[in-house]
């Protein structure tokens, strides 16, 4: 195992193909003109390209002016090559080292580096979401990719995994492998490699990402499994399907009732916080409501001058979450946020699984939660912290852990560095 | 991208709010006619649960075998996207008609999408993203397709991440505010739907474009209005959709698929 086969891979959405093999990592922008020169390419590759057979193949290309981008990484001697043509930026923890649009350039990475990332240069540089997949061997759609250091990628580590015996890194032992000036011969080269900063000893790391079956389609019995077939490229990705042709449902559901919610669960158990009842006030028209409301949620009548009788309903809908990339989601229920939360047992709370570019989130991150007519927002021992804007002191004030705080309407609350801003309906509002 | 799952990338279709589509060949082991489908793909790191989740919903969307409805051939899962194959309409959708559409036309194709809509709450689902895209156009016939899967995916979500923010007027305010989707949602989604392939006008003339937050309040805030292009039929019928209180709306879809074809009617004969 070498460093860059240590390392996870996360994908970039876009249009164009990732790949890795061993040693190897590629990224090509798609570009219409070109992407059947991109399939000859794997063609020629076959399943098993070396850093040696890759660098040839794509030199072969670029001098035929068949390929209008590519960016790489290849394993090397005291740390892993970059390489780069085209609309294509290569960034080590989230700085820019390589741009190829002036030309064929290439760079040894820094050995310390967490992160390193082959991209087309056209996606937008603020947190582009990235599929949480590792991939480790094969092609796959996307237009960038993300290597990992299972250092950088330690939070996701449970602390009861033992190490395995130290591994030294050591140079990659067979030369055949290894780039050099004269594999790599291209006319245009501007840029001479450039000396890497003083190399830092790796740290030695579980081997966790390297099992196979982290790419094997899974087989339930539910599913009809198929297997990618090795096409003429020797691309495989595996995959599972469900054909849809003449399907039969599994279960039946009942037909909806009118103007009532759907169970988006289908046959799953549902997660009903609606059958919580609260007692609250109806509306001149007899809609039900929180009783501090002044005005109906649904139809908007005033209600400052009615009866304060109150009965117990069906609590309705408290409101909602808008996230930073715009993702709402409704307080007709509770949610466990985080990364990569556990489905509670007690079946009322909905999982809110966020992504984050930055690694900023836990894994469990924070609870929000429907107490009545209120919503609390508690964190969970998060990592990084849960955070409320104070709009009277212009601040960020962290919340205590396992200490539940009443949110307002208008509350911006930072996970991370994931936010969201909460809108109650018919609650107090901020400010 | 050449390649998802079996499939053979022939040309990309563009990106709508749930993730990108493509035109690809049909693998063998579908065994389909069509030579051609449309397949989307959504960037999801879907769990087991996920995976069969949405597959029981499709699977009851797939077995309605309904004319009203697209069909949808094949899901999948490669790595950490999530792929749908389905039926690859060359007549685009109402949003984007290959060929112009007669008003007549275009009432009945919106009344064709309300049938297929209320086939699927008869089977137990709501649609969740009905809009002019989704109503797909062949031989001047609509069909409802693709079912609001980013929704499916994440219960409880309301508005996917990426759409425009001009999209939020097919989602009523019951549902911004967090209820659950329903027969009376999908009902207003139809109605929108009609508003904006009438008069090509949206139903919230000031909605703020630039922060989905500032949209979502002022559609709470704010009744929808009713473009001038509408005649008086379509209006009344419009206007019961977008009732702010989900019970006066057309109580189904087949109600509302009712009374939009005899709208239809009504104009073909005074012309």
């Amino acid at each position: 195992m070498t460093d860059l086969d240590l390392r996870a891979g996360q994908i970039h959405r876009g249009l164009g193909v990732v790949a890795r093999w061993p040693d190897i990592a590629v990224v090509v922008p798609s570009d219409s003109a070109h992407d059947n020169n991109v399939d000859a390419m794997f063609d020629e590759l076959g399943p098993e390209p070396t850093s040696q057979t890759m660098l040839r193949a794509i030199n072969d290309l670029l001098a035929a002016e068949k390929l209008r981008s590519v960016g790489m990484l290849v394993e090397a001697t005291g740390g892993p090559m970059a390489v780069a043509y085209g609309a294509i930026e290569i960034l080590a923890d989230g700085e820019i080292l390589l741009d190829g649009s002036q030309g064929l350039v290439k760079l040894q990475m820094p050995l310390s580096a967490h992160r390193l990332t082959v991209r087309a240069s056209n996606l937008s540089k603020a947190a582009e979401p990235v599929a949480p997949f590792d991939l480790r061997r094969g092609v796959a759609p996307g237009a960038g990719l993300t290597l990992l250091t299972v250092a950088a990628a330690a939070p996701a580590v449970p602390a009861n995994v033992a190490p395995p015996a130290p591994e030294v890194a050591t140079p990659s032992p067979a030369p055949r492998d290894e780039p050099s000036e004269a594999d790599f011969d291209i006319p245009q080269s501007l840029d001479e490699t450039v000396e890497p900063p003083p190399v830092e000893q790796p740290v030695s790391v579980p081997d966790i990402f390297s099992q196979e079956e982290d790419l094997q389609p899974n087989s339930g019995d539910s599913f009809q499994s198929a297997v990618s077939q090795t096409g003429e490229s020797g691309m495989q990705v595996p995959f599972r399907s469900v054909v849809l042709v003449g399907a039969e449902p599994l279960q039946q559901l009942p037909p909806l009732r009118s103007a009532l919610p759907a169970d988006e669960n289908g046959s799953a158990p549902a997660v009903d916080e609606r059958a919580v009842e609260v007692s609250g006030i109806l509306c001149p028209r007899e809609h039900f409501n929180n009783p501090a409301a002044s005005y109906c949620m649904v139809c908007g009548l005033s209600m400052a001058h009615l009866a304060r009788n109150q009965i117990v309903g069906p609590r309705p809908t408290l409101g909602f979450i808008v996230f930073d990339d715009g993702a709402t989601f409704g307080l007709d229920r509770s949610y466990l946020i985080g990364r990569e939360p556990n489905r509670p047992e007690d079946g009322t709370t909905e999982l809110l699984v966020l992504h984050d570019n930055n690694e900023t989130l836990s894994r469990v991150h924070a609870k929000l939660e429907l107490v009545d007519w209120t919503v609390h927002l508690t964190d969970l021992e998060s990592t990084n912290g849960t955070y409320v804007w104070d709009i009277s002191f212009e601040r960020w004030n962290q919340l205590a852990p396992q200490h539940p705080v009443e949110l307002l309407s208008g509350d911006t609350v930072a996970l991370g560095r994931r936010t969201f801003v909460f809108e109650g309906v018919g609650l107090r509002s901020v400010g | 991208m050449q390649r998802i799952a079996d499939y053979e990338i022939i040309q990309p279709l563009g990106e709508g709010s749930q993730g990108e589509a493509w035109l690809a060949k049909a693998p063998d082991r579908l065994g389909i006619d069509d030579e051609v489908v449309a397949i989307k793909t959504v960037t999801h790191a879907a769990s087991d649960d996920d995976f069969e989740r949405v597959a029981n919903h499709l699977r009851i969307y797939a077995s309605r075998d309904s004319a009203n409805l697209a069909s949808l051939f094949d899901f999948g899962q490669q790595g950490g996207i999530l792929y749908f194959a389905g039926e690859y309409f060359s007549g685009g959708s109402l949003a984007r008609p290959a060929r112009p559409l007669g008003r007549a036309a275009v009432l009945r194709a919106v009344a064709n999408g309300a049938r297929g809509a209320n086939e699927l709450h008869d089977a137990g689902i709501a649609h969740r993203a009905i809009r002019p895209g989704n109503i797909l156009v062949v031989d001047e016939k609509g069909k409802l397709g693709d079912l609001g899967l980013t929704q499916i995916l994440n219960p409880g979500q309301t508005v996917a991440g990426h759409g425009q923010v001009g999209a939020v007027e097919f989602i009523p305010p019951e549902v911004i505010q967090g209820q659950s989707p329903s027969r009376a949602s999908d009902v207003w989604a139809i109605g929108a739907t009609l508003h904006k392939v009438l008069t090509g006008q949206p139903m919230y003339p000031n909605l703020p474009t630039n922060s989905l937050i500032a949209a979502l309040r002022h559609i709470l805030n704010n009744r929808p209005a009713m473009g001038d292009a509408l005649r008086n039929g379509e209006r009344h019928i419009i206007e019961a959709c977008v009732s702010a209180d989900p019970a006066e709306r057309p109580a189904t879809a087949e109600a509302l698929a009712m009374a939009i074809e005899a709208e239809a009617d009504r104009q073909s004969e005074q012309a």
